[in-house]
């Protein structure tokens, strides 16, 4: 037995390879989201300019040293207004993945574990929300409720979470016959206690790695939405928002949509790099 | 001996209600105290599902729809709820080491989950009783591969681990399902070695589901023969495997190579195959199949009758013509000595 650490070792050698790139994916946009979300704090003395001053002698000042993104019709700095969004998009967009992939994961865990009547009604509930498109049941969503960022987070989580459930629920219908489960179950475990320590940390990896991709998803929700004047309204900045009052101007001063739009997709790039490395990592 | 678990009249169904299949139909057996029990049957015989029943983890869509379960508390057999028994009374050691274990769970937490989660150890006190559990199933370095992972260890490693578990709650019986079969002879052997320390040490009751004969004949003290879902015959394993008492089991173990077989020779087969849960013949299941079969087996109730001049019980009505000098076995599977392991 004297040879077993050498082996563990040699086995953790040879696992690392795959994950070392999912790695540098991993950090680089981690790296990337992070910067853009301190920035969005310090973006005043980064800028040297005020995100929200107007400067009618300064209207639409094209790209330049002193306005790197030059200025929109009312002479604010458009690179410190894509700066200060980001610390409105960013958080807004993390919750509006999380939010409704915990409750998705949760009902899809329960289905999937004492299926029956609960199963029945998470599922057909399931089928009911995706009968609708998903923009349109947002839009009625958030048009009932009023825009802001509640009724975004509101609207985003009652239309996502239901592939959660869906592909939480198929794993952990093939989890809960495993021997692992039956053993657990052997031992004297309740059922809360299986379903949280023996079968959903098996079922999680997917959902996160769907989780991270869906960030992107949950972004352009929110532009959308402020796009369409349901989202966030000044004085709050947004990326969606800017887009939308850019777009007259759009022929002659194209920087004050396309800023913004640049920053969702850097954002979008970003996110991909997080969930690819993270599915690499995960993938046993 | 006194009776520690009690099986009566066992019947399992699965398909539509209306029209249900029977894997299992009234199987019974009794197991006693610190005694080890074995269930041996070809694959489809029903052996694994009995023993899944005894702690109600049947698969999905199988149920139980008839018999009794007892096991004894306070003296008395007393019918029993499965949260009763599972993490107290007994404990079960799956077949296959490499699903049977959490990959998500460090070794050490894995064995104590049962005992921690009913009787509120701290983190502390669990994992020093985990380490103590590993040194007892003969891990090297206990407190080491307490912090291992599961696909850390090797396949006779994780059956320990298995065990382990098992143990851990306490149970007054260990069900066995195929411990051995996933690992090669060696493993297998060691397994076999420490599962009798255990139970020696412990005292502890064993029901070893296996279709290894050589396998019953090391560990266990008696012995139940299953065919298509019934017990055909019972008894002591010295009894069975030098005098069986039902043409099957006589069947299989003249199909057991020796050392002596003549390699030249084909080996001894039953001429056909087990029928399915679905399409069991009308009397004796296994009369298409037997050299004996009178046309009266067609229509025989199953019934395990005792044997005149024999200590087992055989669900044959032809034992007495049986006949045949007595099976030597003995020369090639000599039982595991006393306490080594």
């Amino acid at each position: 037995m004297a040879l077993a650490p050498a082996q563990v070792l040699g086995r953790r050698r040879v696992r690392r390879d795959p994950g070392a790139t999912g790695t540098a994916a991993l950090v680089t946009g981690a790296v990337l989201l992070a910067l853009l979300l301190a920035a969005s704090f310090v973006s005043g003395a980064l800028t040297g300019h005020d995100p929200a001053l107007t400067d009618l002698t300064a209207r639409f000042r094209p790209p330049s040293p002193q306005h790197w993104f030059g200025t929109d019709q009312l002479g604010r700095d458009v690179f410190a207004r894509v700066l200060v969004a980001a610390g409105t998009d960013l958080p807004l967009a993390l919750l509006g993945a999380a939010v409704p992939a915990v409750i998705g994961i949760v009902l899809g865990a329960l289905a999937g574990y004492a299926r029956g009547w609960i199963g029945t009604a998470v599922m057909r509930l399931a089928d009911l929300i995706q009968a609708f498109p998903s923009y349109i049941l947002l839009i009625v969503l958030v048009f009932l409720l009023g825009p802001g960022a509640g009724s975004f987070l509101v609207g985003a989580a009652v239309g996502a979470w239901v592939t959660y459930a869906r592909l939480v629920r198929g794993v952990v219908l093939r989890l809960r016959e495993l021997d692992y489960v039956r053993a657990a179950q052997a031992a004297g475990l309740g059922h809360t206690r299986v379903l949280l320590r023996h079968v959903l940390p098996n079922a999680l990896p997917q959902a996160v790695v769907y989780a991270a991709s869906d960030i992107v998803l949950a972004l352009s929700y929110l532009a959308a939405l402020s796009y369409l004047g349901l989202g966030i309204q000044a004085p709050g900045i947004e990326w969606g928002q800017m887009i939308a009052d850019g777009q007259p101007f759009l022929r002659n001063q194209w920087w004050v949509s396309v800023m913004p739009g640049l920053a969702i997709i850097l954002v979008g790039v970003a996110v991909r790099l997080i969930a690819g490395g993270l599915e690499r990592r995960l993938q046993r | 001996m006194s009776p520690l678990l009690r099986i009566t009249d066992l019947v399992l169904e699965t398909g539509p209600a209306a029209a249900p299949v029977r894997p299992v139909s009234h199987v019974g057996f009794e197991v006693a105290h610190g005694e080890a029990f074995g269930l041996v049957g070809e694959s489809g015989s029903g052996k694994s599902l009995t023993l899944r029943a005894v702690i109600g983890l049947l698969p999905e869509g199988v149920r139980q729809a008839g018999g009794t379960l007892e096991l004894e508390r306070d003296g008395a057999m007393r019918p029993y709820r499965f949260a009763e028994v599972r993490g107290r009374g007994i404990g079960m050691v799956f077949q296959e080491p490499m699903t049977a274990l959490n990959p998500t769970m460090r070794v050490g937490d894995l064995v104590t989950a049962g005992p921690r989660a009913r009787y509120g150890w701290s983190r502390r006190a669990a994992r020093s009783r985990a380490v103590d559990l590993l040194a007892e199933v003969g891990m090297p370095d206990p407190k080491a591969q307490a912090r291992m992972w599961p696909h850390q260890l090797s396949g006779g490693l994780r059956q320990r681990v298995m065990i382990a578990m098992a143990l851990a709650t306490e149970p007054s019986v260990l069900l066995c399902d195929e411990p051995t079969t996933a690992l090669d002879v060696a493993v297998q052997d060691q397994i076999l070695r420490l599962l009798h320390r255990i139970r020696t040490e412990r005292g502890l009751s064993i029901v070893f589901v296996t279709h290894d004969l050589g396998v019953v004949r090391r560990l266990c003290d008696r012995v139940a023969v299953m065919y298509a879902g019934q017990v055909v015959e019972t008894g002591r394993v010295e009894e069975v495997f030098t005098r069986p008492t039902h043409p099957y089991s006589a069947g299989l173990l003249r199909s057991m190579p020796t050392q002596d077989t003549p390699r030249d020779r084909p080996l001894a087969a039953i001429p056909g195959g087990q029928p399915g849960a679905g399409d069991r013949p009308e009397g004796c299941r296994f009369a298409p199949r037997c050299g004996h079969a009178l046309p009266a087996c067609a229509g025989l109730a199953h019934v395990l009758a005792a044997v005149p001049g024999s200590p087992s019980r055989s669900a044959c009505i032809r034992v007495a013509d049986l006949g045949g000098p007595p099976l030597d076995r003995e020369a090639l599977l000599s039982p595991l000595p006393g306490g080594t392991a």
